[in-house]
């Protein structure tokens, strides 16, 4: 993954998050960051993404608008959620509306690493 | 065996399990330091320099969670996961390093009171004004030590005791 665009309202969740790829082998991998999903459209307007990682709970445009906005308008792009508010049902009805993988705060490196493999 | 209070409504020792599992859950991988469940009631001192973030459970209970915990700890924390030094640390950065903590803990703590077939809402965690407790909410205090430091966390709302039994 060249380029991963980390998307979370809360800066402490976005530099953990990027800690953990960082620690999973993705160090040489490009950061970008988004404070909510209306400000990651702006950015994957812009800019090359391969990665789309977001959170689900934030104010503006939220994991789910911005997953949808995704699938419609980059559907190529993996798109990984990490969020606090998971359980099987919050997953199931993510990955049916394009998620490629749902990952339930706190993650760990080791569960990073273990995601990448399969996407 | 933990001691917990529980001054206006009663705790299943359930509840009191998935309580301290969310938080040591929460704290351990983003704060980098080990949480212990308080041994003895610890009294909260009003004049101690501390953070306070609360969250909203919006579905499928009403409740509310709050994290009181002192500015002291709350910087050792944010210095670990930015790696910088005090100095470096703002305000900014401590409170949105609690309220991700607390997002965590609430996430956590739902999800285990939940039936994993209902999905659950939670609300956006702030810094908080009010008091440490609400007099006439059912409530209940659990107390917690980080290196040697207490701190709290408080279940508000009918919610989540009966949605826990």
């Amino acid at each position: 993954m060249k380029t991963i665009l980390i998307v979370d309202d809360s800066s402490s969740a976005r530099l953990f998050i990027q800690r953990c790829f960082e620690v999973s082998g993705f160090n040489g991998s490009q950061f970008l960051e988004a404070e909510n999903g209306q400000k990651a459209i702006e950015v994957l307007g812009g800019k090359p993404v391969d990665l789309l990682v977001t959170d689900l709970t934030m104010p503006e445009v939220d994991g789910l608008g911005l997953l949808q906005w995704a699938k419609k308008n980059k559907p190529q792009l993996p798109v990984l959620v990490i969020t606090s508010s998971g359980n099987e049902a919050r997953k199931a009805e993510l990955m049916s509306a394009g998620a490629k993988s749902v990952l339930i705060k706190p993650i760990s490196p080791a569960v990073i690493q273990e995601t990448m493999k399969s996407l | 065996m933990a001691y917990f209070e529980s001054d206006r409504c009663s705790v299943t020792a359930q509840l009191h399990d998935m309580v301290i599992e969310s938080v040591v859950e929460a704290f351990e991988p983003m704060g980098f330091l080990e949480v212990l469940p308080a041994e003895a009631f610890v009294p909260y001192d009003e004049r101690m320099n501390r953070v306070r973030v609360e969250i909203m459970v919006e579905t499928p209970f009403q409740g509310e969670m709050r994290l009181i915990i002192p500015k002291e700890v709350g910087m050792e924390i944010t210095t670990n996961l930015y790696s910088y030094d005090r100095g470096q640390v703002t305000e900014n950065m401590l409170n949105d390093m609690l309220r991700e903590i607390l997002n965590v803990i609430a996430g956590r703590l739902v999800a285990r009171i939940v039936p994993p077939e209902i999905p659950f809402t939670i609300g956006l965690p702030e810094v908080g004004k009010k008091s440490f407790d609400d007099k006439n909410t059912p409530s209940s205090t659990f107390h917690f030590h980080l290196e040697q430091n207490p701190f709290w966390v408080v279940l508000l709302g009918e919610g989540f005791f009966s949605a826990s039994k």
